[in-house]
């Protein structure tokens, strides 16, 4: 992983993990929309110039690739890279959690 | 009865905050945008409570897939002008506190000012570049040509009608980074 990378997406937003987090099956903009909404009870909504940002960004550095065209949806899945960023968040958020004291979810 | 009505109005590369605006207040009175650009094109239609919005995009985009994912998300694409995007969505249904996100095409300050960054990057840059390439030494030139000659003289005045026009540009331009930096960043 190149610095810039690591200076650019960690830590990252609470938009980029949830989408990196969902494109760990493969899916298209919309969908991980609807996902997260579901996953938040309905806090976080990503607006498509968003998402659509987001996609073509992460697919330029490589942490998502796209894999098929599905009537004229691009579903993208994460690559190795996207996967070795997310574990790093996924650890980081966990510490953050731990240190607060969290225990269970409310 | 005039069914189709048409507008002047010429909006900077920072202004469209103020033309999504304009836009749908047009449409609550009644006239529903067909196309844009410098005039732009209305047609009569039912008042009704629609949000514009406007995305930057360069010319390389896979057009098809972005129109679609706008489309899933509820906006109708009207056209693009000068790689300007325009969208609208009703927002009769859509009360604003319940789904504020609903009735905007970006959640979050980053992808707003990344826009304003591409804006920059891809529009105000090359002008920039024509000024101080083209316009100021030609200006400059104009100069000791007007001391020369009458003909000298017209084209200082033509080269001085040109950098006002952009001085006057940079400044609208200015003023609405300005205006929208302070929108996003609160």
């Amino acid at each position: 992983m190149t610095d810039k990378i690591r200076r650019v997406y960690i830590p990252m937003t609470e938009t980029g993990f949830y989408i990196l987090f969902c494109l760990q099956n493969e899916q298209h903009g919309y969908s991980i929309t609807q996902r997260v909404k579901e996953m938040t009870d309905g806090e976080v909504v990503i607006s498509p110039g968003t998402m659509y940002g987001s996609l073509s960004k992460m697919e330029k550095d490589g942490l998502i690739v796209f894999v098929r065209e599905e009537e004229k949806r691009k579903l993208y899945i994460i690559t190795p890279l996207g996967q070795e960023i997310l574990d790093i968040e996924i650890n980081r958020i966990k510490r953050v959690y731990r240190n607060i004291g969290g225990k269970s979810y409310e | 009865m005039n069914n189709v009505k048409r507008c002047f109005r010429f909006f900077t590369l920072f202004d469209y905050d103020k033309e999504e605006k304009w836009l749908n207040e047009m449409n609550k009175k009644g006239w529903k945008l067909r196309k844009g650009g410098l005039c732009f094109v209305f047609d009569k239609c039912e008042p009704e409570d629609v949000v514009y919005k406007l995305d930057f995009q360069k010319n390389d985009i896979d057009k098809n897939g972005y129109l679609k994912m706008y489309e899933d998300y509820g906006w109708e694409y009207v056209y693009s002008f000068n790689n300007y995007m325009y969208f609208r969505k009703n927002a009769d249904n859509i009360s604003d506190s319940e789904d504020s996100n609903e009735l905007d095409i970006f959640s979050d300050n980053e992808s707003k000012l990344d826009m304003m960054k591409k804006i920059i990057k891809w529009k105000l840059l090359p002008i920039l570049c024509i000024f101080l390439a083209i316009v100021i030494p030609n200006f400059i030139k104009g100069i000791d040509a007007a001391l020369n000659d009458s003909f000298g003289i017209s084209l200082f005045i033509a080269w001085s009608i040109v950098l006002v026009l952009y001085l006057f540009i940079f400044t609208k331009c200015y003023i609405g980074y300005t205006r929208n930096k302070k929108r996003i960043e609160g």
